[in-house]
């Protein structure tokens, strides 16, 4: 069965992707472009799957090419050069998820030190994060050199899908995502300050959450940053204060049960209020305590908050150092995460017009855009 | 193959690749000398100019480029005629120049000395 020269190419450049250090779109670009033009010369004009391999097999293997960019070539550590990108990413990625699950769970009250001995906590998750990635590294790699003997150069292997794993958390976000963010900070904002809603809000909690909608409006001047601008370090940095600002104001509003104090219902087309208490005496109090459903709704709630946000400002953090490390500074025109479901089968079967269907916006760092 | 000649084959593939490493960067600074021109082209050129025992897989070409142009020995610039196919062409700086004058002449120098040393009349 033959294959879509251009899937063929993405497919190598995904390997290739996953052992490349943040930031380098322009290098895919190029390689893109000398897979093509390599393609063309092979196949006399035309670009075929099979040119399109025999100019992906001249390029090389995919960690060959990262440890030309590692530089020495040699191991760092016990680490050959090429798998250090990867493995730094999937480290990152499990101890930001591990720190933002600590610090959402502190937040809505079920302490750590309940599971562990607070004071061995520096040492502790390093180490075991770094013995379990080690562990399931190992592993994988055994199994990837027996199954993947045969696979294509084209082809990822079990242990670049796993290490893939670690660039998915740290790709750029999307140009959709950064399109909600606008419109849905900017209705939510709304919401929250309409009269009815702060009407039935708990009162103790009015003040944190006038300042929510602050916030959220404050997000969607951010979501149109990364609309117009894409990902780059300014971007980020304002990610990071906001989300931290998020975290802060999740504590305030732990401190209540729930936020609605009254609840609306309808009654021949007439709006009325009741109290929580007072939609508890309706339901038969042995089968369930409805404050108490309320008070694990908003603890959900408050807990997914902290986590999204401690995880926001852990993956900014990390990009930015690297993004700086890397001689980039802080302002550019960045580039755009590809959304998840745009690469599944069933999106392009159902909403593409072919496979073929090449990015609706192709930018590259210097500002360009494809499609102008 | 015995023990002997699979050591002095690593061996030889450990100083291949060192030879390499240092020729790379002296061997695309000096295609790019007075011209611009992008991967491909970079690639091709090498190759016109029979660059045979040099010859490196041509994906680990990109890499060299970008570390030589974070060094500032290269600025590039990214050309969209062909909207399919953008080309960052690359062109030696002025610090590129210098050190592709000083490189030459070190390797020259390097090649005489070698030869003297092989020859084994360096004393």
């Amino acid at each position: 069965m033959t294959r879509d020269p251009d899937r063929v190419i993405e497919e190598y450049l995904e390997r290739v992707k996953v052992y490349l250090p943040l930031g380098s779109e322009d290098t895919l670009t190029e390689i893109r472009t000398h897979i093509l033009d390599s393609a063309e010369r092979i196949g006399e004009g035309k670009v075929t799957e099979g040119s399109v391999i025999m100019a992906i097999e001249r390029i090389g293997e995919p960690q060959r090419v990262a440890n030309e960019y590692a530089g020495t070539g040699e191991k760092v550590g016990p680490v050959p050069a090429e798998y250090v990108q990867p493995l730094f990413r999937i480290l990152l990625t499990l101890l930001a998820i591990s720190i933002a699950l600590i610090i959402g769970l502190n937040v809505v009250g079920i302490a750590f030190d309940a599971f562990i001995d607070l004071s061995v906590l520096p040492y502790y998750f390093p180490i075991v994060v770094v013995l379990n990635v080690f562990i399931v590294v190992s592993i994988i790699a055994l199994i990837s050199l027996i199954v993947d003997r045969d696979k294509r150069i084209t082809e990822r292997t079990t242990l670049e899908a796993i290490f893939g794993a670690g660039s998915e958390g740290f790709k750029p976000k999307g140009r959709l995502d950064a399109a909600g963010e606008v419109f849905f900070g900017f209705l939510w904002a709304l919401v929250i300050i309409l009269p009815p809603v702060l009407a039935a809000l708990n009162p103790a909690i009015l003040l944190p959450m006038v300042i929510a909608a602050f916030l959220l409006l404050i997000g969607s001047v951010k979501g149109s940053l990364f609309y117009t601008a894409g990902e780059n370090n300014l971007n980020l940095l304002f990610e990071a204060l906001l989300s931290i600002a998020w975290i802060i104001l999740a504590l305030f509003l732990a401190g209540v049960p729930y936020p609605m104090d009254k609840i609306y219902y309808n009654t021949n087309g007439v709006w009325m209020t009741m109290t929580v208490e007072e939609l508890t005496t309706l339901v038969p109090i042995d089968v369930f305590d409805l404050t108490i459903v309320f008070a694990i709704g908003w603890s959900i709630f408050i807990f997914i908050l902290v986590v999204t946000n401690v995880w926001r400002v852990l993956v900014s953090v990390s990009k930015i150092s690297l993004y700086l490390r890397d001689g980039k500074g802080w302002w550019w025109q960045g580039g755009w995460g590809k959304p998840q479901y745009r690469r599944s089968r069933w999106y392009k079967r159902f909403f593409a017009k072919d496979d073929n269907e090449s990015e609706e916006y192709t930018t590259y760092t210097d500002g360009y855009t494809g499609n102008e | 193959m015995s023990k002997l000649h699979r050591k002095a084959l690593d061996e030889f593939d450990r100083w291949s690749k060192e030879v390499k490493r240092g020729a790379a960067s002296l061997a695309i600074l000096s295609v790019l000398e007075g011209e611009s021109n992008y991967g491909y082209e970079i690639v091709n050129a090498l190759k016109r100019k029979g660059a045979d025992f040099l010859a490196f897989e041509e994906g680990t070409v990109y890499p060299l480029l970008k570390r030589l142009e974070q060094r500032d020995l290269l600025k590039a610039e990214w050309n969209y005629d062909d909207p399919a196919k953008p080309r960052k062409y690359y062109t030696t700086t002025a610090e590129g120049k210098e050190a592709l004058r000083l490189m030459k002449e070190k390797w020259n120098e390097l090649g005489r000395e070698m030869e003297r040393i092989l020859e084994g009349d360096a004393l």
